[in-house]
């Protein structure tokens, strides 16, 4: 029972064969066996252009025993080779019987009446007479045509006679000699042969004589050609042991009666007490034990062999004759040898043998024979049968296997699989072609797979499968197939064609290609980022070559990007920041940083310089090791000049911010300059005093005119001091004596915070700390919130100012200024920083901003915090360091 | 050396200042004794007359304005002349009420110092001649009974009298007795006298 249609393998499986061998066997021998052997020679239909005819003389009648023999088997190599026997004319002369020459003339007369309109193409003459007769009478019988004639006897005396025609003989000879050597060999004590012969055989015995020649000495030799029948027969019945008879020829003897040889022979046969060899295979199986023959059925072959030959054109007469060789065949009666006692073995190779059913067992042999093979080959046929079956039970069982084992690849495949033909219908589909394409199995075999195909990928696919009508594979073609929900699927096909059909497997690359897809859209995009993005891009390798840059960055350092690819980021890097840039990249190879920015210069190709901001990250190898750098380049010029001209404007700013507190400064510094003004005028109005006097006050000028000098210069201090708050410096960073720096500031203060009756505390916890910071800009922080103080306690019963320093850690300080003023709005306490904000009348509002500004400068930071008591402090962190990034 | 014309104090805190001050007072021939703080300057032993005082008016411990009230409360009497880095006008204004003789801005000419002195000095002496004088009539109206004291009171308004008999609840006689007594002490040859005698005594009308 056949579950699936078509096998999966297209093997050949060799299950049948040997029953079918068997079964051959079997009816080929039933029928050899137990039918007649006859060969059916089919009528060919001659394609010569013209028939060829021939003319057969046989010299005796047609009964004669050599023509029995020898004519069938002519006539079948004669069919067998293309002659039709309508165009074999076989004449019997009977000249034997009559041989009378009026006979002789009479019958040429008629043969040249008879084929006076048709010439043959041959003329055949069997036996000598025949021949002689062609010659004599009938000279003028088809002068032309050439003659073949066989079983002649004496062709050296046919060459005797020159007519002008052209003549084949194949003669015929008698193997005397080679009989009596296989009758010696056979019977090797004879002692006696006797030869018989008839009257009309004298040649044949003088051939014999000559023949037996060798023997002469060592057999006795009786020769019969002169006596009567009886007397042969008489002789031969009584033949002393020892004696061998060869029966040549009795055609007549002494007494005149002609008779057929071949009945002498059986009578000899009979009648001998001896074994009895012939010559001729026409007395085999009358009696004769066989002997070294001539065949008349292989003469008659042999004859019809060389007649095609000669009509053919194989065989051109030239000479008038031309004889062949002569063959002989070696024959024996099976039951004559067995009679006589002779072993087969000795017998020639290639002898044949006749008679070969002795007795009645051997009679029915080949039935029993044949039955039993018939049997034999029935059982070797059941047996074949069966281990047919078995073999095909296995095989099925194995190709179930192998099927199953297929099926489960052909189902568990992921991709399609299928057989389709090439009129265009699925034939089989596994279940991924239900998966990938939504379809069932019968709606996707109900239509040709042509209708579920893109449209745009019709026409190749239709080239596709033409292709492989050719018997071509096709290896990754790629199309579209629709699926049940509308979309489609790409599908990638690999299909090899057997005959009319496909065998096929698609994979579903729908995600290879929306991936592609993706990837060739996400490369544009990268491509377009990279290529028109409006910051520098550049991939560098770990030595700093140049691997791929955008133009944005070309156009940032005025070189081409062949220019570009030439050179190192250091060839291009001004000299001051190499070492910064070498640094970083160096922390980021080895791996302490995963990404730097740095600000640096590149020297453009016309030589001007541009600021650049510069971050660069790390890529690395899946080993781990680094591979090469992404930077990003940012023109930073334009921003660096803005940077610098906003500091201008804050230094500025400051300044202004200085000059407009400088109000309540002003008033102590005058104070400090009336001081020292007045000193000096004390001093030198002191001295013209004393100059008025006659007596000494000379020790005292030199310590009066000390005292103006120092006083001059400590007035010039204090213009020294208002000076460099009123001017407009740039930021500079200096090491400071902190507590130096306050006290200075306090020191200004000091008549301001005597004339406002405010108690002043310093609590200074930073002695010997020296910080990096600009002073005047830090003193005028303090003077911002030494004067806001001030403000807030006016109108303070208790106006007590705190100034406090402490080191928050090894790096940062804190300073304080605390007030026991009105305090400050819990509102306000952030808005306090920004600019424009105020809480004065008149304020500018920038104080404070200014002042955190300059501190985060710093690297610090300004807050403020309401007192528990009264007031509020404001303090300002500072890094020991100044803020200055490392 | 002449004699020293008076003696001048001076509280200065600024160093420099102080010298050249000192150093210009004592060219100018006066005694000068510099004390750097209002505290130091407390704690003089006894002042001399006559004398002044040289102020600056912020000081490191108390400004000059709360010293001059100091030393009023104390009841030195000193003439003061201010001295100021800069000066505001609210303050030369109080100063000036309290009784200062000068406010003077530095720097200061010499003469303006030099004349302020002087002219302080004169006060003082004039304060002191006052003081004396005061303490004279006191010592001798203390030598006065109470009820010659208060008599004395009565007196000094005028009254007839009967009427301070009347007053005090006692005869007209023991009133005249008691006035007799009282011109004989005080050395006042007339009533108007005794009015002025007690007007430096610091005594009161009784009514």
């Amino acid at each position: 029972m056949e579950r699936k249609k078509h096998g999966i393998l297209n093997g050949r499986v060799k299950v049948v064969t040997f029953g079918q061998v068997c079964l051959f066997l079997t009816l080929l021998v039933t029928w050899h066996v137990s039918a007649p052997a006859h060969a059916q020679a089919e009528p060919q239909v001659s394609s010569a252009p013209a028939p060829k005819r021939v003319v057969l003389l046989y010299t005796y009648g047609d009964g004669l025993p050599a023509y029995q023999k020898a004519t069938p088997a002519f006539l079948s190599v004669m069919t067998a080779g293309g002659i039709n026997l309508n165009d074999l004319f076989l004449e019997y002369l009977d000249l034997q019987r009559n041989h009378s020459a009026e006979y002789r003339q009479r019958l040429a007369d008629s043969l040249r009446y008879k084929y006076a309109k048709s010439t043959p193409d041959l003329i055949v003459a069997v036996h000598t007479e025949a021949l002689n007769f062609l010659l004599d009478e009938g000279k003028g019988l088809f002068p032309d045509v050439p003659v073949f004639s066989y079983l002649v006897v004496r062709p050296e005396l046919i060459e005797a006679k020159n007519t002008g025609r052209r003549i084949l003989i194949r003669p015929q000879s008698l193997d005397m000699k080679g009989t009596l050597e296989m009758a010696l060999k056979m019977f090797p004590q004879t002692r006696r042969i006797v030869f018989v012969t008839g009257t009309a055989e004298q040649r044949l015995e003088h051939q014999a004589k000559r023949d037996f020649e060798p023997w002469r000495n060592k057999l006795e030799f009786d020769l019969t050609s002169d006596r009567s029948v009886e007397e042969i027969l008489q002789s031969v019945a009584s033949l002393p042991p020892q004696s061998t008879v060869i029966y040549c020829n009795v055609f007549s003897d002494k007494t005149g009666r002609t008779f057929i040889p071949r009945d002498i022979g059986k009578m000899v046969a009979k009648a001998a007490n001896a074994p009895v060899f012939c010559l001729w295979d026409t007395l085999i199986g009358n009696g004769p034990i066989g002997g070294s023959l001539l065949s008349f059925e292989a003469e008659g072959t042999y004859a019809a062999k060389v007649v095609l030959d000669i009509l053919n054109g194989k065989i051109v007469l030239t000479k008038p004759v031309t004889t062949l060789p002569t063959s002989k065949t070696y024959m024996f009666d099976w039951q004559q040898l067995k009679r006589w006692g002779v072993n087969e073995n000795i017998l020639p190779k290639g002898s044949v043998l006749v008679n070969q059913v002795p007795t009645l067992w051997e009679q029915y042999k080949g039935l029993v024979i044949g039955g039993i093979a018939a049997f034999l080959a029935q059982t070797l046929l059941v047996i074949g049968l069966l281990f047919q079956r078995y073999r095909k039970i296995r095989a099925e069982a194995s190709l179930h296997q192998k099927t199953e084992e297929l099926d489960q690849f052909f189902n568990v495949s992921l991709d399609l699989l299928c057989i389709a033909n090439t009129d265009g219908y699925f034939l089989r589909l596994n279940a991924a072609a239900e998966t990938i394409l939504g379809y069932t199995h019968d709606e996707l075999m109900a239509r040709p797979f042509f209708d579920f195909i893109h449209p745009d990928d019709l026409l190749r696919t239709q080239e596709a499968v033409s292709i492989q009508l050719l018997q071509h594979k096709v290896i990754h073609f790629e199309n579209r197939y629709r699926c049940k929900d509308g979309t489609y699927h790409w599908l990638d096909w690999t299909s090899v064609p057997v005959g009319n059909l496909i065998y096929a497997a698609a994979r579903d690359i729908t995600d290879r290609k929306q991936s592609e897809e993706a990837l060739r859209e996400s490369e544009a995009r990268f491509r377009a980022t990279f290529e028109q993005a409006t910051v520098g891009v550049a991939h560098v390798s770990t030595e700093g070559r140049f691997l791929r840059i955008n133009p944005k960055f070309c156009d940032i350092v005025g070189y081409s990007p062949a220019e570009l690819l030439e050179f190192t980021d250091r060839d291009i890097t001004h000299s001051d920041d190499l070492d910064a840039d070498a640094k970083q990249i160096n922390r980021l190879l080895r791996g302490e940083i995963r990404t730097y920015v740095l600000e640096k210069r590149y020297v453009r190709k016309d030589g001007g310089l541009v600021w650049a901001r510069l971050t660069a990250s790390l890529v690395r190898k899946e080993s781990g090791e680094p591979d090469w750098l992404v930077t990003i380049i940012e023109d930073i010029t334009a921003r660096k000049e803005a940077a610098s001209e906003r500091i201008q404007l804050r230094n500025e700013l400051a300044h202004v911010q200085r000059m407009s507190s400088m109000g309540l400064l002003s008033s102590a510094l005058a104070h400090e300059l009336n001081q020292s003004l007045g000193a000096i005028l004390n001093n030198a109005s002191t001295a013209q005093i004393l100059i008025s006097k006659p007596k000494g006050g000379d020790t005292e000028f030199g310590d009066i005119l000390a005292d103006i000098i120092t006083d001059a210069m400590h007035a010039g201090e204090v213009i020294r001091k208002i000076r460099a708050i009123v001017k407009k410096e740039q930021t500079k960073f200096e090491q400071w004596n902190l507590n130096l720096l306050i006290e200075e500031v306090v020191e200004l203060y000091r008549n301001v915070f005597n004339l406002e009756k405010i108690s002043i505390l310093l609590d200074l916890q930073t002695d010997f700390v020296h910080i990096r910071a600009d002073r005047v800009q830090l003193q005028q922080v303090l003077m911002n919130l030494i004067n806001n103080a001030n403000e807030a306690m006016g109108e303070s019963f208790s106006k007590k100012l705190k100034i406090r320093s402490t080191m928050q850690s090894p790096d940062m300080i804190i300073v304080s200024v605390s007030d026991s003023g009105t305090g400050i709005d819990e509102a306000n306490k952030d808005k306090l920083f920004e600019p424009f904000f105020t809480t004065k009348k008149d304020g500018l509002g920038i104080g404070l901003r200014i002042c955190r500004s300059i501190i985060e400068e710093h690297g610090g930071r300004i807050w403020v915090e309401n007192n528990p008591d009264a007031g509020a402090t404001f303090s300002f962190s500072l890094k020991v360091n100044g803020g200055e990034s490392e | 050396m002449s004699a020293p014309k008076g003696i001048v104090y001076i509280v200065e805190d600024d160093p420099s200042f102080r010298k050249s001050m000192e150093r210009l007072i004592l060219a100018s021939g006066y005694e000068v004794v510099a004390c750097e703080s209002a505290n130091s300057f407390l704690g003089q032993a006894s002042i001399r007359h006559p004398g002044c005082l040289l102020l600056d008016v912020q000081l490191p411990d108390i400004d000059g304005l709360r010293l001059q009230q100091k030393l009023i409360e104390k009841g030195i009497r000193l003439p003061i002349i201010f001295m100021t880095g800069h000066g505001t006008i609210p303050m030369s204004v109080q100063a000036m009420k309290d009784g200062a003789v000068d406010f003077l801005p530095k720097p200061f000419k010499t003469k303006d110092i030099l004349s302020a002195i002087v002219k302080a000095h004169e006060r003082d002496a004039h304060i002191v001649q006052e003081d004396f004088e005061k303490k004279e009539i006191k010592a001798l109206i203390d030598t006065l009974t109470p009820r010659e004291k208060e008599v004395l009171r009565w007196v000094i308004t005028g009254r007839l009298n009967k009427q301070i008999a009347y007053d005090l609840g006692i005869t007209e006689k023991t009133v005249i007795v008691h006035r007799s007594r009282i011109m004989q002490k005080t050395r006042a040859s007339s009533v108007a006298e005794l009015v002025r005698l007690a007007e430096k005594a610091d005594i009161s009308p009784a009514a």
